[in-house]
């Protein structure tokens, strides 16, 4: 199964992450400059980097497990190209498994069956972005002028949605198994699940007060990260536990 | 580029609507060119049970979620964030926490002007950040794959689904923001725990379940608004 494999894939996996990273430059040098042109202090700017950078290392590397999982079933330059160009971790694992489980033995003809369904099956997003995202962003931006106030609730709404569902996922699942009263096969590994999500919880709460008491606002940047691996490196000891 | 400095708010926005449109038509057609040239330089066409077998089971779903996700996550990228997060994906666990920490320090909103430029670098230097790792992890694929296989441990810690990393990621979230406006967090928060331990089916389609309750935390927390609780 060489074609999975071949130089001619990583080539073009090589053009699309230069791709990507010319794309982020691109729109990063245009917000910096007009950020100036607003007159927001690069202080306020660099620190929206450096918490981003700082943040994305961590949730980084479940994508490139996801991407190493990958490489066994659709090679390794495909994931790699899919996981950099609206690469989402659940929908390449969800949309390969689906895709190969369909399959049976890989021939090229196969593959470039697996590799034209994934393909199509992202592109809905991007495509509303094109012809619809003007109107919608325009929209938003009328509300957010009529009433400020609503417009930023509005928003913490919408974020509270997802907060709501993958919080209380892990938080319902530890119950469910700590009292027994689901089946052990849904709610597997749900006591150490929901062990984590209260070390993060915790972890995280401790650094808010020690920035508001010390007032080291260094720390800010380096709450979440360290928070989020603290929790994953307790994991290993409640998943012994359970 | 230093056209952009002094333009006038309506200006910028068509700026960027016209740029972002350019690049997201440019990537597309860059992803389909791979499976095309694929088929070229092998002299195949695709396997058509086997493609028809496989889109039915994602592209329906995958085509709603993907139009779900712009209306939901949009509002919080900004217009800027939106194109380029929507070309390099990755948006529950990366992008969208990336921007709203960012926005969130600065005390900004992303529909903002502010916020807009603050939201967009966030998601810049996300993808950066992530397109290098990528490239790293490329490198060390083989010696990276032979060591978490062989630690069961590792693997599980790392599992997709079953893993920790994603309840980590929730946990140190859920407390900045649950600290920052628990009012509208506590109804939807206890609403969807209660919904997965009565229901534990509702597990396994909680992605979807995402959409439903960001429009019902919208309209609880649209009632409280109006009621002057928030």
């Amino acid at each position: 199964m060489d074609f999975m494999n071949s130089a001619f894939l990583y080539i073009v996996g090589a053009v699309i992450a230069v791709f990507v990273l010319a794309q982020s430059v691109f729109f990063l040098v245009r917000a910096v400059k007009r950020g100036r042109a607003l007159g927001l202090s690069n202080k306020v700017m660099k620190d929206a980097a450096v918490s981003s950078a700082t943040f994305s290392v961590v949730p980084s590397v479940p994508i490139v497990l996801a991407m190493i999982t990958l490489a066994a079933t659709i090679g390794a330059p495909f994931s790699w190209i899919r996981l950099s160009v609206i690469g989402s971790m659940s929908y390449e694992t969800v949309a390969a498994g689906a895709v190969a489980g369909a399959a049976g033995e890989m021939t090229a003809s196969v593959y470039a069956g697996i590799m034209w369904v994934m393909t199509i099956g992202i592109i809905s997003g991007p495509l509303f972005n094109i012809f619809g995202l003007k109107k919608y962003q325009t929209k938003l931006a009328e509300i957010g002028e009529r009433n400020p106030k609503w417009s930023k609730i509005l928003i913490d709404a919408l974020f509270m949605g997802i907060i709501a569902v993958m919080g209380g996922q892990y938080i319902a699942k530890g119950i469910a198994a700590l009292a027994g009263t689901a089946s052990e096969s849904i709610v597997l590994g749900g006591e150490a699940q929901l062990l984590t999500l209260l070390t993060g919880a915790v972890l995280m709460g401790v650094f808010g007060v020690v920035i508001k008491i010390t007032k080291a606002k260094w720390l800010e940047n380096f709450a979440l990260p360290i928070s989020m691996i603290g929790a994953i490196a307790l994991s290993v000891v409640y998943h012994g536990m359970f | 580029m230093k056209k952009d400095q002094g333009l006038m708010l309506n200006e910028y926005k068509e700026m960027t609507h016209r740029i972002g449109r350019m690049w997201t038509a440019a990537a597309m057609v860059l992803i389909f060119a791979v499976p095309l040239i694929f088929c070229l330089m092998h002299g195949v066409v695709p396997e058509w049970g086997s493609f028809l077998r496989g889109a039915i089971a994602i592209i329906p779903m995958y085509w709603a979620i993907g139009l779900i996700e712009v209306f939901n996550y949009s509002p919080m990228l900004g217009s800027g964030g939106t194109y380029l997060a929507f070309v390099t994906g990755n948006l529950l666990n990366m992008k969208v926490p990336a921007a709203q920490v960012a926005l969130n320090k600065a005390g900004v909103s992303a529909t903002t002007e502010e916020g807009e430029v603050l939201s967009t670098i966030a998601v810049a230097v996300s993808t950066i950040v992530t397109d290098l790792i990528l490239i790293l992890g490329l490198l060390f694929v083989i010696p990276i794959t032979n060591w978490i296989n062989a630690d069961p441990v590792l693997s599980s810690v790392f599992d997709l689904s079953t893993g920790y990393v994603i309840p980590a990621l929730f946990g140190a979230l859920g407390v900045v923001f649950l600290s920052k406006s628990w009012k509208v967090a506590i109804v939807p928060s206890l609403l969807m725990i209660l919904v997965f331990l009565l229901i534990p089916a509702t597990y396994a389609v909680s992605g979807i379940l995402i959409p439903v309750m960001s429009v019902l935390a919208v309209l609880i927390a649209r009632w409280m608004f109006n009621k002057n609780m928030i």
